[in-house]
């Protein structure tokens, strides 16, 4: 009964957290802004795209733009909005005052906010890919995208979405300001940790290098530029050593959910504005 | 049941409250002190947002921290922050929600709830397009909708127009005759005056007095207040006042009399006269709010005197 009841209340804080996500402004405009790279994308002057096999035309520009800019900072700043925007501005006293246990609350909005990142990451991937493989124009005879890169960046997508999530539910419920900790952790951390050799044994407690590694397993050895990017810092002592990509992203994210879950429930109501 | 024991709270090195011992069995208990005296700290231990820094606080017995605990309270904060693009009925059914209940049960409970509140008609409008009276009213919407069994309104009477305090004081009033515990908090003693059986009086994060308004009333009686007399002619104002046996001090400057007294139809009487004759432009009393109030409770001793009078009638 009691399992019943937490379950319909954590649901409930994640349908609540879409439909205010729903109404926010920036996601309707990250979602315009991939519709219009991908609308460009299908007039590329056939002598890049010479230049390219089909692979390489899909995978870099989504993986630099989904996976190394979009997913990561998009993710996060929701994922910390939804936790701290109701704290900035006060009306989480109503919902603290109700009888729902913090987690549940917690756990709901890193749902929704995981949900939406991996939706839209996969749907802007598979929207991207679409626009390349249609049949249109000569350049693109031999060179339509492998439908099995769609997939690995589709399960990229989804793998990566919980973790930027958690991020930025921790950071939303830890710090006074937020935004500059996630920023930190994604352009600094991660970019930093990326340079630090394999043997180092820190790669696994970033979600960019795991998800890096999932795409290069599922696609089977890119070749090409996307092999080349995707593959360039592998090299080294120890990269056998690092966990399982699944493994390794699930068990960063459960730390840092454990964590958030934690600092949010024993956060106390603060009555200053913070605006 | 209300009670705290031993509750003091910390921010930092800021003692919120200090050492608060009190129990409210039921009924409509008034909260009052200043801005910043610690009222807002004691509402939100009560209503599980906030944990006592030393002490304990129970709601029935239970430790509002506690999720559980909540679904007895009713909490109508002091804090003007919604979800501004939701209708009044949404917000309410959306926090019902979160409770727990299927969809349909928290959409009937919620119109049930603005029902009583007055807000029918203005249920389906956005929270944003709402008067501050309106605001008010469907935060203590949402504080009403479960039946809660305890009852805690902070200043609960801001941005309300006369009407709508009439209404919200009768609602009060409903709740209490029908055994809900309610414990509201104002810095204006009058309002709670109208609904208050017992009066906390909170200045510091101390508990300063806790016995009925009849009682600080009592003592407020016999407090010397201070009128501000503007005058074409201040000086003549002053001489007469003097002959005023009421009139314990004056204080004269280019444009006006500060006059300080203890009251009574002589004086009254006195100003009349000197209105009549075109010496009087405007009469202002400079301490009839509460921070005068407090000031004297607490500056002249009245407070400690009062407590130890108590004591010792309780002793004997």
């Amino acid at each position: 009964m009691m399992v019943a009841i937490r379950t319909r209340q954590t649901l409930e804080a994640c349908r609540q957290a879409l439909c205010l996500l729903r109404s926010h402004r920036l996601l309707w405009l990250i979602l315009a802004g991939a519709a219009l790279v991908i609308g460009i994308s299908v007039f590329v002057p056939d002598k890049v795209a010479r230049r390219l096999t089909g692979d390489d035309l899909f995978g870099l520009p989504a993986y630099l733009l989904v996976f190394q800019f979009g997913l990561p900072t998009i993710l996060s700043y929701f994922g910390l909005w939804a936790v701290h925007d109701e704290i900035s501005d006060r009306s989480v006293v109503h919902v603290f005052a109700q009888p729902v246990p913090r987690p549940c609350l917690l756990v709901g909005k890193w749902l929704a906010v995981t949900l939406v990142g991996a939706l839209a990451g996969a749907a802007i991937c598979a929207a991207y890919w679409l626009a390349l493989a249609l049949p249109d124009r000569p350049w693109r005879r031999g060179l339509a995208p492998d439908p099995d890169v769609l997939a690995a960046f589709v399960q990229g997508a989804a793998l990566a979405a919980p973790g930027y999530a958690a991020v930025g539910a921790f950071c939303g419920a830890t710090f006074r300001r937020p935004l500059i900790a996630a920023i930190l952790f994604v352009v600094g951390w991660e970019v930093a940790v990326s340079n630090v050799p394999p043997r180092a044994g820190v790669r696994d407690l970033t979600i960019a290098d795991p998800v890096r590694r999932f795409l290069v397993e599922r696609i089977g050895e890119p070749t090409g530029e996307l092999g080349e990017l995707l593959q360039a810092s592998m090299a080294g002592q120890g990269a056998g050593e690092l966990r399982e990509p699944f493994a390794a992203v699930a068990w960063f994210t459960a730390v840092v959910l454990l964590a958030a879950t934690v600092i949010y429930s024993r956060r106390e109501y603060d009555a200053r504005s913070r605006d | 049941m209300i009670e705290f024991r031993g509750v003091s709270k910390w921010y930092g090195q800021v003692a919120a409250l200090t050492d608060v011992s009190v129990k409210i069995d039921g009924g409509i208990v008034g909260l009052v002190g200043r801005n910043g005296a610690g009222k807002s700290t004691m509402m939100n231990l009560l209503a599980g947002l906030l944990r006592p820094s030393r002490g304990e606080v129970l709601v029935d017995g239970v430790e509002p921290w506690r999720a559980d605990t909540r679904r007895r309270i009713g909490f109508c904060p002091d804090v003007d922050s919604f979800y501004e693009d939701l209708s009044g009925h949404a917000f309410v059914a959306w926090l019902l929600r979160l409770h727990g209940l299927r969809a349909r049960e928290a959409r009937e409970l919620a119109a049930h709830a603005m029902d009583r509140v007055g807000l029918t008609d203005a249920m389906h409008r956005t929270i944003r397009g709402y008067s501050k009276g309106m605001r008010q009213r469907v935060k203590l919407a949402q504080a009403l909708a479960r039946d809660p069994s305890t009852l805690l309104l902070d200043e609960p009477m801001t941005g309300l127009d006369p009407i709508a305090r009439h209404d919200i004081t009768a609602l009060v009033v409903s709740l209490h005759e029908a055994g809900v515990t309610v414990l509201v908090s104002s810095h204006v003693l009058q309002e709670l005056e109208e609904i208050a059986v017992r009066v906390l009086l909170v200045h510091q994060g101390r508990l300063l007095a806790d016995g009925s308004v009849h009682e600080l009333r009592r003592l407020l009686e016999d407090r010397p207040y201070r009128l501000l007399i503007h005058s074409p002619r201040p000086r003549d104002v002053a001489a007469r006042l003097t002959a005023v046996a009421v009139v314990r001090g004056l204080t004269l400057d280019q444009e006006a009399v500060e006059v300080e007294t203890d009251g009574g139809g002589d004086l009254f009487a006195t100003l009349t006269e000197l209105g009549a004759e075109g010496l009087i432009e405007e009469v202002r009393p400079l301490d009839d709010d509460l921070e005068a109030v407090f000031a004297y409770l607490v500056d002249d001793g009245l407070l400690s005197r009062w407590r130890r009078e108590r004591d010792r009638e309780a002793r004997a």
